[in-house]
Protein backbone atom coordinates (compact mmCIF):
# COMPACT_ATOMS: atom_id res chain seq x y z
CA UNK A 1 0.00 0.00 0.00
CA UNK A 2 3.30 2.07 1.08
CA UNK A 3 4.05 1.37 -2.81
CA UNK A 4 1.26 2.80 -4.26
CA UNK A 5 1.03 6.51 -5.76
CA UNK A 6 -0.81 7.25 -3.18
CA UNK A 7 1.73 5.65 -0.23
CA UNK A 8 4.06 7.69 -2.33
CA UNK A 9 2.67 10.69 -1.57
CA UNK A 10 2.09 9.89 2.07
CA UNK A 11 5.73 8.48 2.62
CA UNK A 12 6.38 12.63 1.51
CA UNK A 13 4.68 13.68 4.62
CA UNK A 14 6.15 11.23 6.69
CA UNK A 15 9.52 12.01 5.99
CA UNK A 16 8.46 15.73 6.14
CA UNK A 17 6.92 15.13 9.38
CA UNK A 18 9.70 13.44 10.69
CA UNK A 19 12.90 15.35 9.64
CA UNK A 20 10.31 18.39 10.63
CA UNK A 21 10.80 17.29 14.64
CA UNK A 22 13.93 16.23 13.88
CA UNK A 23 14.91 19.89 13.35
CA UNK A 24 12.77 21.01 16.14
CA UNK A 25 14.32 18.73 18.78
CA UNK A 26 17.73 19.67 17.25
CA UNK A 27 16.80 23.21 17.90
CA UNK A 28 15.00 22.09 21.86
CA UNK A 29 18.23 20.42 22.38
CA UNK A 30 20.97 23.14 21.63
CA UNK A 31 18.69 26.05 22.42
CA UNK A 32 17.42 24.42 25.94
CA UNK A 33 18.09 21.23 26.97
CA UNK A 34 21.99 21.60 26.45
CA UNK A 35 22.49 24.61 27.91
CA UNK A 36 20.65 23.48 30.80
CA UNK A 37 22.80 20.62 30.82
CA UNK A 38 25.87 22.44 31.17
CA UNK A 39 24.97 24.58 33.96
CA UNK A 40 22.90 22.18 36.29
CA UNK A 41 25.11 18.73 35.08
CA UNK A 42 28.80 19.29 36.87
CA UNK A 43 32.12 17.76 35.40
CA UNK A 44 33.15 17.06 31.34
CA UNK A 45 32.11 13.32 32.21
CA UNK A 46 29.21 13.48 33.97
CA UNK A 47 27.90 15.99 31.14
CA UNK A 48 29.09 13.78 28.39
CA UNK A 49 27.29 10.49 29.80
CA UNK A 50 23.84 12.30 30.38
CA UNK A 51 24.30 14.21 26.90
CA UNK A 52 24.98 10.94 25.07
CA UNK A 53 21.81 8.83 27.30
CA UNK A 54 19.53 12.25 25.75
CA UNK A 55 20.69 12.06 22.18
CA UNK A 56 20.47 7.76 22.02
CA UNK A 57 16.96 8.27 23.15
CA UNK A 58 16.21 11.31 20.85
CA UNK A 59 17.87 9.56 17.50
CA UNK A 60 16.05 6.22 18.71
CA UNK A 61 12.91 8.41 19.14
CA UNK A 62 13.42 9.80 15.73
CA UNK A 63 13.81 6.27 14.06
CA UNK A 64 10.98 4.94 15.60
CA UNK A 65 8.56 8.17 14.49
CA UNK A 66 9.92 7.53 10.79
CA UNK A 67 8.52 4.12 10.89
CA UNK A 68 5.46 4.74 12.51
CA UNK A 69 4.63 7.56 10.52
CA UNK A 70 5.37 4.66 7.48
CA UNK A 71 8.44 6.66 6.15
CA UNK A 72 10.53 3.62 6.36
CA UNK A 73 10.85 0.35 7.78
CA UNK A 74 14.23 -0.98 9.78
CA UNK A 75 15.05 -4.30 11.19
CA UNK A 76 18.30 -4.57 13.39
CA UNK A 77 19.95 -7.96 14.02
CA UNK A 78 22.43 -9.33 16.69
CA UNK A 79 24.66 -11.89 15.54
CA UNK A 80 25.82 -12.40 18.74
CA UNK A 81 25.31 -10.25 22.41
CA UNK A 82 28.49 -7.94 22.48
CA UNK A 83 29.56 -7.49 25.69
CA UNK A 84 29.88 -3.60 26.75
CA UNK A 85 32.42 -3.97 29.02
CA UNK A 86 35.13 -2.80 26.48
CA UNK A 87 35.71 -0.31 23.98
CA UNK A 88 35.07 -1.20 19.95
CA UNK A 89 35.98 0.10 16.52
CA UNK A 90 32.37 0.14 15.65
CA UNK A 91 32.90 0.19 12.05
CA UNK A 92 30.32 0.86 9.47
CA UNK A 93 29.14 1.40 5.52
CA UNK A 94 27.61 4.58 4.83
CA UNK A 95 25.11 4.30 2.47
CA UNK A 96 22.81 7.38 3.38
CA UNK A 97 22.61 10.23 5.92
CA UNK A 98 20.34 8.66 8.73
CA UNK A 99 22.88 5.88 9.17
CA UNK A 100 24.77 7.59 12.10
CA UNK A 101 21.33 8.07 14.01
CA UNK A 102 20.99 4.54 13.58
CA UNK A 103 24.23 3.66 14.81
CA UNK A 104 23.52 5.99 18.10
CA UNK A 105 20.52 5.17 18.88
CA UNK A 106 22.08 1.01 19.44
CA UNK A 107 25.36 2.53 20.45
CA UNK A 108 24.65 5.83 22.41
CA UNK A 109 27.83 5.74 25.16
CA UNK A 110 29.92 5.74 21.71
CA UNK A 111 32.41 8.40 20.34
CA UNK A 112 31.93 9.19 17.02
CA UNK A 113 33.77 11.67 14.17
CA UNK A 114 31.49 15.29 13.72
CA UNK A 115 32.45 17.28 10.69
CA UNK A 116 34.19 20.57 11.59
CA UNK A 117 31.95 22.65 10.36
CA UNK A 118 28.77 21.57 12.25
CA UNK A 119 30.99 22.49 15.27
CA UNK A 120 30.38 26.46 14.73
CA UNK A 121 26.79 25.93 13.85
CA UNK A 122 25.05 27.67 16.61
CA UNK A 123 22.58 24.94 16.84
CA UNK A 124 24.90 22.18 17.29
CA UNK A 125 28.14 23.07 18.98
CA UNK A 126 26.48 23.18 22.72
CA UNK A 127 25.13 19.73 21.70
CA UNK A 128 28.35 18.55 20.48
CA UNK A 129 30.51 19.84 23.06
CA UNK A 130 28.77 18.15 25.77
CA UNK A 131 28.33 14.93 24.20
CA UNK A 132 32.41 15.68 23.32
CA UNK A 133 32.59 13.92 20.09
CA UNK A 134 35.37 14.42 18.33
CA UNK A 135 36.08 16.96 15.48
CA UNK A 136 37.95 16.49 11.98
CA UNK A 137 38.98 20.07 12.43
CA UNK A 138 42.77 18.56 12.33
CA UNK A 139 43.07 15.04 10.96
CA UNK A 140 46.34 14.08 13.29
CA UNK A 141 44.52 15.32 16.45
CA UNK A 142 41.64 13.50 15.29
CA UNK A 143 43.11 10.16 14.56
CA UNK A 144 45.47 10.41 17.73
CA UNK A 145 42.01 11.33 20.10
CA UNK A 146 40.39 8.62 18.11
CA UNK A 147 42.77 6.22 19.22
CA UNK A 148 43.23 7.20 22.61
CA UNK A 149 39.62 6.85 23.82
CA UNK A 150 39.55 3.33 22.23
CA UNK A 151 42.77 2.52 23.90
CA UNK A 152 41.29 3.98 27.47
CA UNK A 153 38.39 1.44 26.82
CA UNK A 154 35.64 3.86 25.12
CA UNK A 155 33.79 2.68 21.42
CA UNK A 156 34.41 5.07 18.87
CA UNK A 157 31.48 4.62 15.29
CA UNK A 158 33.70 5.61 12.28
CA UNK A 159 32.57 4.74 8.84
CA UNK A 160 35.60 3.61 7.07
CA UNK A 161 34.25 5.37 3.64
CA UNK A 162 35.06 8.66 5.27
CA UNK A 163 31.93 9.58 3.01
CA UNK A 164 28.34 8.14 1.91
CA UNK A 165 28.69 5.09 -0.17
CA UNK A 166 27.59 6.03 -3.81
CA UNK A 167 25.16 3.45 -5.41
CA UNK A 168 26.52 1.30 -7.77
CA UNK A 169 30.35 2.25 -7.22
CA UNK A 170 32.71 -0.39 -5.91
CA UNK A 171 32.99 -0.10 -1.70
CA UNK A 172 36.60 1.99 -1.53
CA UNK A 173 37.58 2.24 2.07
CA UNK A 174 39.95 5.26 2.86
CA UNK A 175 42.98 4.17 5.45
CA UNK A 176 41.94 6.32 8.41
CA UNK A 177 39.41 3.35 10.65
CA UNK A 178 42.15 1.01 9.53
CA UNK A 179 44.93 3.46 10.68
CA UNK A 180 42.59 3.57 13.70
CA UNK A 181 42.50 -0.24 14.14
CA UNK A 182 45.69 -1.31 14.10
CA UNK A 183 47.18 1.56 16.25
CA UNK A 184 44.29 1.13 18.78
CA UNK A 185 44.25 -3.00 18.81
CA UNK A 186 40.66 -2.91 19.96
CA UNK A 187 38.55 -5.29 18.68
CA UNK A 188 36.55 -4.27 15.21
CA UNK A 189 32.07 -4.48 15.75
CA UNK A 190 31.28 -4.75 11.83
CA UNK A 191 27.79 -3.26 11.30
CA UNK A 192 26.72 -3.98 7.90
CA UNK A 193 23.96 -1.80 6.69
CA UNK A 194 21.66 -1.93 3.72
CA UNK A 195 18.80 0.47 2.67
CA UNK A 196 16.66 -0.60 0.00
CA UNK A 197 16.13 1.20 -2.58
CA UNK A 198 18.70 3.44 -1.84
CA UNK A 199 18.01 7.04 -0.24
CA UNK A 200 19.61 10.08 1.56
CA UNK A 201 22.58 9.51 -0.82
CA UNK A 202 24.98 12.33 -0.87
CA UNK A 203 23.60 15.44 -2.48
CA UNK A 204 20.25 14.09 -2.54
CA UNK A 205 17.55 15.73 -1.27
CA UNK A 206 15.23 14.71 1.55
CA UNK A 207 12.09 14.79 -0.39
CA UNK A 208 13.39 12.97 -3.61
CA UNK A 209 11.11 9.99 -2.17
CA UNK A 210 11.70 6.95 -3.65
CA UNK A 211 9.01 4.49 -5.51
CA UNK A 212 9.09 1.83 -2.33
CA UNK A 213 9.03 2.05 0.65
CA UNK A 214 12.64 1.94 2.51
CA UNK A 215 13.54 -0.68 3.70
CA UNK A 216 16.89 -0.38 6.50
CA UNK A 217 18.55 -3.74 7.93
CA UNK A 218 21.59 -3.15 10.26
CA UNK A 219 23.40 -6.28 10.98
CA UNK A 220 25.48 -6.13 14.06
CA UNK A 221 28.29 -9.00 13.15
CA UNK A 222 30.32 -10.35 15.84
CA UNK A 223 33.55 -8.54 16.88
CA UNK A 224 36.82 -9.58 14.80
CA UNK A 225 40.34 -9.02 15.59
CA UNK A 226 42.60 -8.29 13.25
CA UNK A 227 44.68 -11.36 12.27
CA UNK A 228 47.91 -11.30 14.53
CA UNK A 229 50.35 -10.88 11.46
CA UNK A 230 48.41 -7.82 10.61
CA UNK A 231 48.36 -6.65 14.06
CA UNK A 232 52.31 -7.58 14.62
CA UNK A 233 53.54 -6.25 11.70
CA UNK A 234 56.42 -3.60 12.26
CA UNK A 235 56.40 -1.55 9.19
CA UNK A 236 53.06 0.96 10.19
CA UNK A 237 52.31 1.68 6.55
CA UNK A 238 52.17 -2.38 5.59
CA UNK A 239 49.94 -2.61 8.34
CA UNK A 240 47.61 -0.27 7.83
CA UNK A 241 46.91 -0.85 4.08
CA UNK A 242 46.60 -4.84 4.91
CA UNK A 243 44.68 -3.86 7.82
CA UNK A 244 42.38 -1.76 5.57
CA UNK A 245 41.77 -4.99 2.72
CA UNK A 246 41.21 -7.27 5.75
CA UNK A 247 38.42 -4.62 6.46
CA UNK A 248 37.05 -4.07 2.82
CA UNK A 249 37.17 -7.44 2.10
CA UNK A 250 34.90 -8.16 5.18
CA UNK A 251 32.15 -5.72 4.44
CA UNK A 252 32.25 -7.07 0.39
CA UNK A 253 31.91 -10.54 1.67
CA UNK A 254 29.20 -9.50 3.51
CA UNK A 255 27.44 -6.58 0.64
CA UNK A 256 28.41 -8.96 -2.11
CA UNK A 257 28.92 -7.50 -5.32
CA UNK A 258 26.93 -4.07 -5.86
CA UNK A 259 27.35 -3.07 -2.18
CA UNK A 260 23.49 -4.32 -2.08
CA UNK A 261 23.42 -6.41 1.32
CA UNK A 262 23.02 -10.07 -0.34
CA UNK A 263 20.85 -10.94 2.78
CA UNK A 264 18.02 -9.04 2.10
CA UNK A 265 15.59 -11.48 2.75
CA UNK A 266 14.24 -11.34 5.94
CA UNK A 267 16.59 -12.02 8.92
CA UNK A 268 17.51 -15.45 9.58
CA UNK A 269 18.21 -14.44 13.24
CA UNK A 270 16.26 -11.31 13.40
CA UNK A 271 16.82 -9.83 17.58
CA UNK A 272 15.22 -6.41 18.00
CA UNK A 273 17.01 -4.96 20.90
CA UNK B 1 67.90 24.52 15.94
CA UNK B 2 69.00 21.58 17.83
CA UNK B 3 71.29 19.60 15.93
CA UNK B 4 70.74 16.38 18.15
CA UNK B 5 67.15 16.93 17.74
CA UNK B 6 67.52 17.48 13.66
CA UNK B 7 69.41 14.03 13.52
CA UNK B 8 66.90 12.50 16.02
CA UNK B 9 63.87 13.50 13.73
CA UNK B 10 65.88 12.79 10.76
CA UNK B 11 66.51 9.27 11.99
CA UNK B 12 63.17 8.36 12.24
CA UNK B 13 62.25 10.11 8.90
CA UNK B 14 64.57 7.69 6.97
CA UNK B 15 63.98 4.54 9.11
CA UNK B 16 60.66 4.89 9.93
CA UNK B 17 59.36 5.97 7.07
CA UNK B 18 61.64 4.63 4.71
CA UNK B 19 62.41 7.94 3.02
CA UNK B 20 65.78 8.50 0.84
CA UNK B 21 68.45 10.56 3.58
CA UNK B 22 69.39 12.74 0.47
CA UNK B 23 65.55 13.80 0.63
CA UNK B 24 65.31 14.42 4.20
CA UNK B 25 66.70 18.03 4.48
CA UNK B 26 65.80 20.92 7.35
CA UNK B 27 64.34 22.42 4.38
CA UNK B 28 62.20 19.52 3.39
CA UNK B 29 58.22 20.12 3.27
CA UNK B 30 57.06 17.27 5.08
CA UNK B 31 53.45 16.61 2.99
CA UNK B 32 54.99 17.82 -0.24
CA UNK B 33 58.53 16.57 -0.31
CA UNK B 34 58.40 13.63 1.56
CA UNK B 35 54.81 12.45 1.18
CA UNK B 36 54.01 12.28 5.26
CA UNK B 37 50.18 12.13 5.57
CA UNK B 38 48.38 12.23 8.61
CA UNK B 39 48.40 9.13 9.39
CA UNK B 40 52.36 9.00 9.16
CA UNK B 41 52.54 12.39 11.54
CA UNK B 42 50.47 10.49 13.92
CA UNK B 43 53.10 7.50 14.07
CA UNK B 44 55.92 10.28 14.09
CA UNK B 45 54.73 12.11 17.25
CA UNK B 46 54.16 8.67 18.75
CA UNK B 47 58.04 7.78 17.99
CA UNK B 48 59.33 11.45 18.98
CA UNK B 49 57.25 10.97 22.39
CA UNK B 50 58.94 7.71 23.35
CA UNK B 51 62.62 8.99 22.54
CA UNK B 52 62.56 12.37 23.90
CA UNK B 53 60.08 10.51 26.69
CA UNK B 54 58.38 14.02 26.72
CA UNK B 55 54.82 14.40 25.78
CA UNK B 56 54.43 16.42 22.27
CA UNK B 57 51.04 18.40 22.33
CA UNK B 58 49.50 17.50 19.10
CA UNK B 59 47.99 21.13 18.47
CA UNK B 60 51.30 22.54 18.71
CA UNK B 61 52.26 20.68 15.85
CA UNK B 62 49.27 22.54 13.64
CA UNK B 63 51.63 24.95 11.99
CA UNK B 64 54.32 22.52 11.57
CA UNK B 65 55.41 22.19 7.59
CA UNK B 66 58.94 21.63 7.88
CA UNK B 67 61.61 19.00 9.34
CA UNK B 68 63.31 22.21 10.78
CA UNK B 69 59.60 23.17 12.09
CA UNK B 70 59.36 19.80 13.99
CA UNK B 71 62.53 20.54 15.32
CA UNK B 72 61.62 23.47 16.59
CA UNK B 73 58.63 22.47 18.31
CA UNK B 74 61.28 20.13 20.25
CA UNK B 75 63.32 22.89 21.25
CA UNK B 76 60.71 24.19 22.99
CA UNK B 77 59.39 21.30 25.45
Amino acid sequence: MLNSKLGRAWRFVGTAVGFGLFGLGGLICGLVLFPLIRITVPGVDRRRRVSRWLVGHLFALFIRVMALLGAMRYDVTWENEVPRTRGYLIAANHPSLIDVVFLISLFPDADCIVKASLWSNPFMALTLRAADYISNRSPVEALQSCISRLQSGRSLILFPEGTRSVPGMPLRFRAGAAAVAVRAGQPILPVIISCDPSTLTKGEHWASIPPKQVRFLLRVLSPVDLPPEIKNCPNHREATSRANAFMLALFKAELGEGMQDKSHAPGHYVVQR
Amino acid sequence: MCEEKYEMVRGVLVEEFELDPEKVRADAHLVDDLGIDSIDAVDLLVRLKELTGKHVPPDRFRSVRTVADVVAVLDTL
